[in-house]
């Protein structure tokens, strides 16, 4: 799972914290490489965004609808959960729904800010390493017969050059693929003990990619600049690594040559200027650190490192992260946001509603474009009639052809195929459509179920029923009749349960030119109810 | 003109001083050979010369002249010498040639020369 760097960074922060508590009471009593790894953990947090779940399934179920409006009313339970008739490119899925425009513009310039911060302390390790590296390069090579001896007896995995510079007043490494150590000129060419220490001492460096452990460690600083933990962390890691040089130095020498070693470093009195990575240097206040940690090294206890093994394997515990599974068994509609009974009524607030419409107050209108099909196909042209007749746009008159062609194309396509001609309820006369024994009453033919979230289109879609006619009379000659007409709504035997998809979820003028079913609703900041408008037809 | 070399710039100096005036891409060559230096590396030591007064570039072909010879850099570093040590007096410094005890015998020499040029 893809964390954010914010989270990244605070889980990051604790754990420095902890190290840096523990590094100051124990650093002198457990061996130096222990905080080299914690520090690595912390870097691998730093720059890895992954973490690894541990699930904790709690599978939310809030109102499972399947078969409980089959009992309670009696409909015969055609579902038409076929593909859509239609679909509508660009649609805004479910993240898009919620308007968030008005918080778009923050959470843009925090991130702008963050990646100026990030180029500008890129720029100036860049900047500091070049400058460093100008001065490296004009170093000149070494000829001295025990210099050259000891490159013999230490054979790394790739050649190391040893230099001299006159403008260095320290030693140093650098170089990640070709490692250089770069002595000053000063140095007393004829104490080979000495020596020995100071190359003993750098070729850890070499050995360890310490380098590369230091420019892994800006480049975290870059990333979380905005972090004052990591710089912390960034200077104690790097005195750490020199810590730890020292100790390995020691232990290969030997416990006795402890006084010896202090001694070399206090005469070199290696420097670190500000904070530039290139080299592997020291500064001079943790000079003081250095020489105590080396004059109380001693051979670690079974303890120390039981201890420090401890130490780390709590640490990588912050990689592990509990999580709380909310995924849905898929499904249509097993996750309802809104379970209507009736069109018009309160809804409470539930958290799936508060997650989904965080804009509360604001009208939000939800779109859909009913699916009109039977496993893909017209059911029949009547029932396309009767579909736009029904959604009241020629307000119960007779719907002229060309309306209708457009109406159909606007619904299914331009691809859709038909012939004008009479059905069972409406009577064509080679311009309009009568309608025959029905009437339009204004109320509305559908009825809202429940408003579902179907995670695998990531659409919203509402179960609707369509109320059918009760068609027993019919008045074929005065259609516009009153009289012997039947009312929608009625509860008739042919009630067929539909499901409408959103195409559209926010309150906007009519972008898309079809027949569709606008359910509208309000979400009451104080009381915390939706309230819900009659639904609207797209006239 | 007191000018201070460091190391790097020497090197290229010497090698204007043994051969006299040559191309700065003759001199990166030799010095890739000699001390392993890119060649960006010694362009840039040449440059260092240029702004401290040492090297003058002729074009084309980018030729660096010395301005100042190998004696008078030698001579302004024992000159520095002698004021930062030696406060000052040349004497002192010639003492502590001369105590030194590890002058060869053809130095030894060459120095009993000398003063008998002077005499």
């Amino acid at each position: 799972m893809a964390l954010s760097l914010l989270k990244m960074s605070f889980s990051a922060a604790v754990l420095i914290l902890a190290i840096v508590v523990v590094r100051a009471f124990a650093i002198h009593r457990l061996p130096k490489n222990t905080f080299l790894v914690l520090w690595g953990v912390v870097l691998c947090r730093l720059l890895i965004p992954f973490s690894v779940p541990l699930p904790l399934n709690i599978y939310t179920n809030i109102g499972r609808l399947d078969g409980a409006l089959l009992k309670t009313t009696t409909i015969p339970g055609v579902f038409a959960t076929g593909e859509p008739t239609y679909r509508i490119a660009n649609l805004p899925n479910m993240a898009n729904a919620v308007p968030a425009k008005t918080t778009g513009v923050f959470v843009l310039s925090l991130e702008v800010i963050w990646l100026m911060g990030l180029l500008a302390c890129a720029l100036y390790f860049l900047v500091m390493h070049l400058r460093c590296s100008k001065v490296y390069r004009t170093s000149l090579p070494l000829d001295n017969d025990f210099v050259q001896q000891w490159l013999r007896e230490h054979e790394t995995w790739c050649t190391v050059q040893i230099r001299q510079s006159d403008v260095t007043t320290a030693p140093l490494t650098y170089g990640i693929w070709r490692p250089v150590v770069l002595l000053p000129k000063i140095t007393d060419w004829e104490d080979e003990a000495r020596l020995r220490y100071i190359l003993a001492h750098e070729f850890v460096h070499i050995k360890r990619f310490d380098i590369l452990f230091k420019w892994l460690l800006v480049a975290a600083l870059c990333v979380h600049w905005f972090n004052p933990l990591v710089w912390i962390m960034y200077i104690l890691a790097n005195r750490d690594m020199e810590l730890s040089c020292d100790e390995i130095v020691v232990r290969t020498y030997g416990e006795t040559t402890k006084s010896a070693y202090a001694l070399t470093l206090i005469a070199l009195e290696e420097k670190r200027s500000g904070l530039t990575p290139s080299y592997a240097s020291f500064s001079k206040n943790t000079m003081e650190e250095r020489i105590v940690a080396i004059m109380k090294l001693k051979k670690p206890s079974l303890l120390a490192i039981l201890t420090a093994l401890i130490l780390i394997a709590g640490a990588a515990t912050v990689f592990v992260r509990p999580t709380i599974s909310d995924r849905q068994p898929t499904g249509h509609g097993n996750n309802p946001i809104l379970d209507l009974v009736t069109v018009s009524g309160k809804q409470e607030l539930t958290p799936k509603i508060l997650e989904q419409f965080n804009n509360l107050g604001v009208q939000h209108t939800l779109r859909f474009a009913p699916e009109y099909n039977r496993d893909g196909k017209f059911a029949s042209w009547d029932e396309v009639l009767l579909y736009l007749y029904k959604s009241g746009y020629s307000n119960g008159g007779a719907m002229k052809a060309e309306n209708v062609e457009e109406n159909v194309h606007n619904l299914f396509g331009d691809k859709a195929k038909f012939s004008h001609q009479s059905t069972e309820h409406f009577t064509f006369d080679g311009k309009c459509y009568v309608p025959t024994g029905i009437m339009y009453t204004g109320e509305s033919a559908y009825q809202v179920v429940s408003l579902n979230v179907n995670p695998d289109i990531s659409f919203y879609e509402a179960k609707l029923i369509q109320f059918d006619y009760d068609t027993t009379v019919a008045n074929s000659n005065n259609p516009n009749s009153t009289a012997n007409a039947h009312r929608l709504g009625d509860k008739g035997t042919g009630n067929i349960e539909r499901i409408a998809h959103l195409i559209w979820s926010q309150k906007t003028d009519d972008l898309i030119p079809c027949r569709t079913i606008d359910m509208s609703f309000f979400i009451d900041r104080d009381t915390g109810q939706a309230t819900f408008d009659s639904i609207n037809f797209d006239a | 003109m007191n000018i201070k070399l460091f190391d790097s710039e020497l090197k290229v100096m010497g090698i204007l001083w043994q051969e006299g005036a040559t191309t700065a891409k003759q001199i990166a060559g030799t010095l890739m050979e000699e001390v392993g230096w890119s060649k960006s590396t010694t362009y840039t030591v040449i440059k260092k010369c240029i702004d401290k007064g040492a090297i003058e570039r002729v074009d084309p072909n980018f030729v660096c002249r010395p301005l100042i010879t190998k004696e008078q850099a030698q001579e302004l570093e024992t000159t520095e010498l002698i004021n930062k040590m030696y406060d000052g007096s040349a004497d002192q410094l010639v003492v502590s040639i001369l105590g030194r005890k590890n002058l060869s015998p053809e130095e030894i020499k060459r120095l009993k020369q000398l003063v008998n040029k002077l005499e």
